[in-house]
């Protein structure tokens, strides 16, 4: 009976689990062991009307209309054929009429991006942004470089390529 | 209510005029050509003291007074100044305040345009040409001097 608890956990084994040896020893206690044959006998038992039940539920269910019920719950509009236009205009103008102050930031963020180059870069042949006030420089040729002294600013012009 | 209505009118409108000096009035100004030397022993000549500690900012060790032009400058006439390796400089006077004159600088080789306001205390230098051969010009321009 003491091999028993050490048979009992490889009786529900599904087939690879036990080692070939194992599972010659597994055969040889259960020959001997009516407890052991009890178990396998209810576990069996178990296991095909679990089988059984499942069967049956499954064929009360009659899935010739599965297809037909899955295209049914897809909105018409949401299936294009391959290669036609995936509806991103018509979810965007969707969503945006459904968010329209996101609609209208998003159509400003760009203008305001380029207004904030055109200020804020420095441009060939516009006056140079200097932090004194009172300087302004410009040069198409020439890199100006403002250097305040408590005279006065020096204003150094190095050639574009850093010379 | 009306008469300070009136009032600040008047007040705004000597604020704004009063300020910017007649067009035909004119300031005197000192134009000064320096040439600055990054070789050659360290110095600035006597009439360039004045600029000294301004100078002193720069890479340039060696300093000589190429020119100096003094001329009383008449609103939008500009000036050439011309500098030693022949290029031109062009000055005008653009406008005054109390204790300020804007100029403009033109320098049509290196298509450089410069618009300075200089107060009546300090001086503005400003290199006029490219370095070549670790030398370079500079002009500065003093009003009222």
């Amino acid at each position: 009976m003491k091999d028993c608890a050490t048979y009992a956990p490889m009786i529900g084994a599904r087939p690879g689990e036990l080692t070939p040896d194992e599972e010659a020893r597994l055969h040889e206690h259960l020959a001997g062991c009516d407890a052991c044959q009890g178990r396998l006998a209810d576990l069996e038992a178990t296991g095909g009307m679990l089988v059984e039940a499942l069967s049956r539920a499954a064929s009360r269910r009659d899935f010739a209309t599965f297809a037909d019920e899955v295209m049914a719950r897809i909105p018409a509009n949401a299936w294009k054929p391959e290669g036609a236009p995936k509806g991103v205009l018509e979810s965007l103008k969707a969503f945006f009429g459904r968010h329209r102050v996101l609609a209208i930031a998003s159509a400003l963020a760009p203008a305001l991006a380029a207004a904030a180059l055109y200020l804020f870069i420095d441009r060939p042949g516009m006056p140079a942004e200097t932090a004194l006030p009172g300087v302004e420089v410009a040069s198409e040729t020439l890199e100006p470089i403002v250097l305040d002294t408590s005279d006065g600013p020096i204003i150094l012009m190095s050639d574009s390529d850093g010379t | 209510m009306t008469s300070l209505a009136q009032s600040a009118v008047v007040a705004l409108g000597l604020v704004a005029s009063a300020p910017v000096l007649s067009a035909d009035a004119g300031i005197p100004a000192r134009i000064r050509v320096l040439k600055g030397s990054r070789q050659g022993p360290p110095g600035v000549p006597p009439g360039l003291r004045d600029l000294e500690h301004q100078l002193s900012h720069t890479a340039y060790v060696r300093w000589e007074e190429a020119r100096v032009l003094e001329t009383t400058m008449e609103f939008k006439k500009p000036v050439m100044v011309s500098l030693p390796d022949g290029w031109q400089v062009v000055v005008t006077l653009l406008e005054s305040r109390k204790d300020t004159a804007t100029y403009e600088v033109l320098v049509p080789s290196t298509r450089t345009q410069s618009r300075l306001t200089i107060p009546k205390d300090k001086r503005i230098v400003q290199q006029v040409t490219p370095e070549r051969g670790g030398d370079a010009y500079f002009v500065t321009i003093r009003p009222w001097p």
